[in-house]
């Protein structure tokens, strides 16, 4: 059984967790959104529902992962009811990645996770389809499509 | 290591915050109240969302899409909406607020039922609301005999709401169910479908013939007659769909979304759709969408396939895409022809239609726009800043002659939808004011120009077609001489164009607009009044110049 959390820790378990794969977690979900805020909250609440539902979770990881890039969809088509999708800038933004986000900016939210979930996070194309909840091919065809257009801006940015 | 690999490694440089506190906080706060509640009785808490993965959001927008294929034809009926000016009002509004449900409308009642809180996390819900029209009054449904669920199809055959399968998990393909039942709004009373013969699946989509409801699942598709309370199997499609809308056409059911499997893609002549003749059960391959607009803009970037919607306006079908490029389907002559794009601002977001009378009224990140017959541009009915700025989900639903928009916001702090809303749009048609027919000139000129840049050398033709309509051979010169921003410049560099206000009292009327990306923003004003049009035609309205704001 998975310990309950004390007052300022996260249980062993879900600390481990915690420890191997949020920070990978934190920069792939912020790859996605583009914004911090975003990026911050998706993963603190995937891993506070899986604390919550302690048991229940067979894998948490794949849940964490899962969660975190759902979450992280909701409330950026919730602020893209309002506002463009503009890449927030940070002093410690480097050249490339400035424009790695401003080029993810450009593709549709799906292409942009199975791109930040093979390319950054390393996944399989089993994995992702897992974790976003689509068919292998439907993966193929977002890697492939998001791949083309991810270049042209990458190339754009370039010149 | 690839270049992209390389790409993607340059993300390592952030520093993510440590969120232990915040998740033992957030794991030991209770869960967020929802609004309505009622002691004893199961929790009717949102309205129709779409606040799932892309996936997800196909599937629910189908549902609201679905109304009879008879709908987009049907004339309008003064009995219920005759109260109403034209143009946009507001009706009661919901109690409370879900999503991903089923919706129907019955001709004079609107019908949700199913869905849940929010991203598909439970609960789901196995009550349901109605909305009488003429009464314009909601109240509860009787309890179904149904398991609770979310993303189920809906259609009204013109006598009950067919409700079918759903499913129980995170998304349509989560623990989806094999189930339904049928809803009598003239005797407020439920039956429980028979069991089909399919296993559960994930539903694609649903579709009502006009005798029969055409269920499409993703590895098992049937067809129930309500006459004989019957079941019968149906073929596959040949190709299988991960998010398609399913249309009846009154004559072919056409299956047009995402494709997925490579039987599929290799069907020789089929781009991303199928027909199916529901007499003989055979399917046929849609033709593919070849058109110089999708080609030139789109064709050398890739099309979203998830992000594309398809509607029937009654002779033809509306394909509308992440692009906000827009194509109509002649089934008759098997052909594709161009429409004008979408005149709205860039957004991340999802269109989400509907179609009634031969007009096709769309909704984008809370701007709506409509076409109607015969009309050369869309009319905008909200620009981005009038009154529907900051709606979650915004529905359009097909209603007599006229379109329901349900509505909705997210609260972020609670996680749940608020202020459900239900509105109401009767085309303007030709009663649309000079000053909103300005607007539909300054956002007909940015949805040429806003979206991707192009190859001058490549533009398709009907653009520059429609250019012409819109800008005098002087406002034209206007734009190029201007360095910083003329038209080649802003499709090159610039990706966002925004409609901002339009004002005046008579023409000329004056448009700010502004471009995002590149080196901007800019502002500018568009004069816009009665002129000659590069095309040698004198307009209405036209834009006659333009100029830094």
């Amino acid at each position: 059984m998975r310990p309950t959390a004390t007052e300022h820790d996260l249980p062993a378990e879900l600390g481990e967790l915690y420890a191997e794969e949020g920070s990978r977690l934190w920069r792939a979900v912020f790859a996605f959104s583009g914004d911090r805020e975003i990026a911050s909250d998706a993963v603190a609440e995937a891993f506070a529902q899986c604390l919550r539902r302690g048991n229940e979770i067979r894998d948490p990881r794949a849940w964490v992962w899962r969660s975190s890039f759902r979450v992280a969809a909701g409330e950026l088509k919730r602020r893209g009811r309002t506002t463009d999708l503009i890449p927030e800038r940070s002093y410690e933004m480097t050249h490339d990645a400035a424009h790695l986000l401003d080029a993810l900016a450009h593709l549709s939210p799906t292409q942009r996770a199975v791109l930040v979930l093979r390319y950054y996070v390393g996944e399989p194309t089993d994995r992702i389809a897992r974790l976003l909840g689509m068919s292998r091919a439907t993966v193929r065809v977002h890697l492939s499509r998001g791949r083309k257009r991810l270049a042209l801006f990458l190339e754009e940015d370039d010149d | 290591m690839t270049d992209i690999d390389q790409r993607f490694r340059s993300l390592d440089v952030f520093d993510p915050p440590d969120l232990r506190s915040d998740i033992v906080h957030r794991a030991k706060s209770p869960a967020p109240p929802q609004p309505g509640l009622r002691p004893g009785s199961r929790v009717v808490a949102a309205m129709v969302a779409f606040l799932v993965f892309a996936v997800a959001v196909g599937l629910g927008a189908r549902a609201v899409r679905d109304a009879p294929a008879d709908e987009a034809t049907q004339p309008p009926a003064p009995d219920v909406w005759s109260a109403l000016p034209d143009g946009l009002s507001e009706l009661p509004a919901p109690p409370s607020s879900r999503a991903a449900a089923a919706v129907a409308w019955t001709g004079d009642a609107l019908i949700v039922w199913g869905g849940n809180r929010y991203y598909g996390d439970p609960p789901h819900y196995d009550d349901g609301l109605i909305f009488d029209a003429s009464a314009r009054r909601w109240r509860d449904l009787p309890p179904s005999p149904l398991a609770a669920r979310s993303w189920p199809g809906a259609v009204w055959t013109g006598s009950e709401v067919l409700i079918w399968g759903g499913a129980m998990g995170f998304d349509p393909g989560d623990q989806p169910v094999a189930s339904g039942a049928a809803y009598d709004p003239a005797t407020a009373t439920w039956r429980t479908l028979p069991e089909a013969p399919v296993e559960p699946n994930r539903l694609v989509g649903v579709t009502w013939t006009g005798a029969e409801m055409v269920v499409v699942g993703e590895r098992a598709s049937a067809i129930y007659a309500p006459a004989t309370d019957s079941w019968r199997p149906v073929t596959q499609p040949p190709m299988s769909f991960d998010t398609a809308d399913v249309i009846w056409t009154g004559k072919e059911v056409v299956v047009y979304g995402e494709p997925v499997g490579e039987a599929g893609r290799q069907l020789p002549g089929v781009a991303d759709g199928v027909i199916l003749d529901p007499i003989t059960g055979d399917w046929h391959g849609l033709p593919p969408v070849e058109l110089p607009a999708w080609r030139g803009f789109l064709g050398s970037l890739g099309i979203d396939a998830n992000s594309r919607t398809m509607i029937w306006n009654g002779s033809r079908l509306i394909v509308m895409d992440y692009g906000l490029r827009v194509a109509a389907f002649d089934p008759v002559s098997r052909t594709w022809t161009s429409l004008p794009p979408l005149p709205f601002n860039s957004c991340e977001g999802y269109v989400a239609a509907a179609a009634a009378n031969g007009s096709t009224f769309v909704q984008f990140c809370g701007e709506l726009a409509i076409l109607d017959p015969g009309a050369a541009r869309w009319h905008v009915v909200q620009g981005r800043g009038e009154g529907l700025a900051g709606r979650s989900i915004l529905t359009p639903i097909a209603a007599r002659g006229a379109f329901l928009l349900l509505g909705s916001r997210f609260d972020t702090d609670a996680r749940q939808l608020i202020f459900p809303e239900l509105m109401v749009y009767r085309s303007e048609g030709q009663g649309a004011t000079l000053l909103r027919q300005a607007w539909d000139v300054a956002a007909a000129f940015g949805g040429l120009r806003a979206g991707f840049p192009y190859d001058a050398d490549t533009v398709a033709p009907e653009v520059l077609t429609n250019l012409s309509a819109l800008l005098t051979p002087a406002s034209a010169a206007a734009f190029e001489d201007r360095g910083s921003n003329g038209l080649n410049r802003l499709w090159a560099y610039y990706y966002g164009f925004e409609v901002v206000r339009v004002e005046g009292t008579e023409a000329p009327f004056t448009a700010l607009v502004r471009y995002e990306g590149g080196d901007g923003p800019f502002t500018e004003r568009l004069m816009i009044g009665p002129g000659v049009g590069i095309d040698g035609v004198q307009h209405d309205l036209v834009i006659l110049n333009v100029e830094a704001a």
